[in-house]
């Protein structure tokens, strides 16, 4: 993993920013928290950050991508795992 | 005697497959995919998809929409009446996100055997996998051409 929490695709994004994703494809030590914010990306696209909707037990991640660049959203970002 | 019509026949085929196998699927219901009703889209029409296509990256997002809507499936872009910069230039999936992108065509997908579903909002597609074998990746993968930088993407100093 790289410079984020959580990989996403984010082709797979909704117009409104939801999308769906899984833990196993958290940087190891992750820990999603619903209502939290994490950084997402993937090796080819800039990060974003992104709130956490909801953990399922099954593993499925959503979350809420928001608009712009990381800088623009630091101090949502809190230190976890 | 009152004849079945081929509808309700090929209808009672399905029920009754349906009631075979039951004790050999996972019966588990997936979320139905949202399949707009478009036509299809012509052959010549440009496909779209961000990044570079790594084998891996192809593999989990399609196992990722299996186990959300049943079916292995990647996620693509048409270019339907507007040109490739505009389309990457506007959709909100694309825009500046991404540095590169391969091109494809409906037609070369559908040669190469694969379906294509309007899913989601326009102009989001999937594209249909039969399976996750290191072949249909790289099937796959052979109908879009190599990566080209984000022609949506504003030139970075």
């Amino acid at each position: 993993m790289t410079d984020y929490d959580l990989w996403v695709d984010f082709m797979r994004m909704q117009d409104d920013g939801r999308l769906r994703t899984r833990l196993r494809h958290g940087r190891v030590g992750f820990v999603p928290l619903a209502g939290s914010y994490v950084i997402v990306g993937s090796e080819d696209a800039d990060p974003a950050v992104a709130k956490i909707l909801s953990v399922d037990a099954d593993g499925a991640i959503k979350v809420q991508v928001l608009p712009g660049r990381v800088d623009e959203h630091r101090d949502r970002l809190t230190p976890t795992g | 005697m009152r004849r079945r019509s081929e509808a309700a026949e090929k209808g009672l085929k399905c029920f009754l497959a349906m009631t075979v196998g039951h004790g050999q699927y996972d019966l588990a219901m997936a979320s139905p995919l949202p399949i707009r009703r478009d036509h299809p889209p012509d052959d010549a029409v440009v496909v779209v998809r961000a990044g570079v296509m790594a084998p891996d990256r192809v593999v989990d997002t399609a196992a990722d929409a299996f186990e959300d809507y049943g079916v292995y499936t990647v996620s693509v872009e048409a270019a339907i009446d507007v040109s490739v910069d505009e389309l990457c230039r506007s959709s909100p999936r694309i825009g500046e996100r991404y540095g590169r992108v391969r091109l494809s065509s409906f037609g070369r997908l559908r040669a190469a055997g694969f379906a294509v579903l309007a899913t989601f909002t326009h102009p989001h597609f999937d594209v249909v996998l039969p399976d996750l074998s290191e072949v249909t990746v790289a099937r796959l993968g052979r109908c879009f051409d190599e990566p080209i930088p984000n022609p949506g993407r504003r030139p970075r100093g």
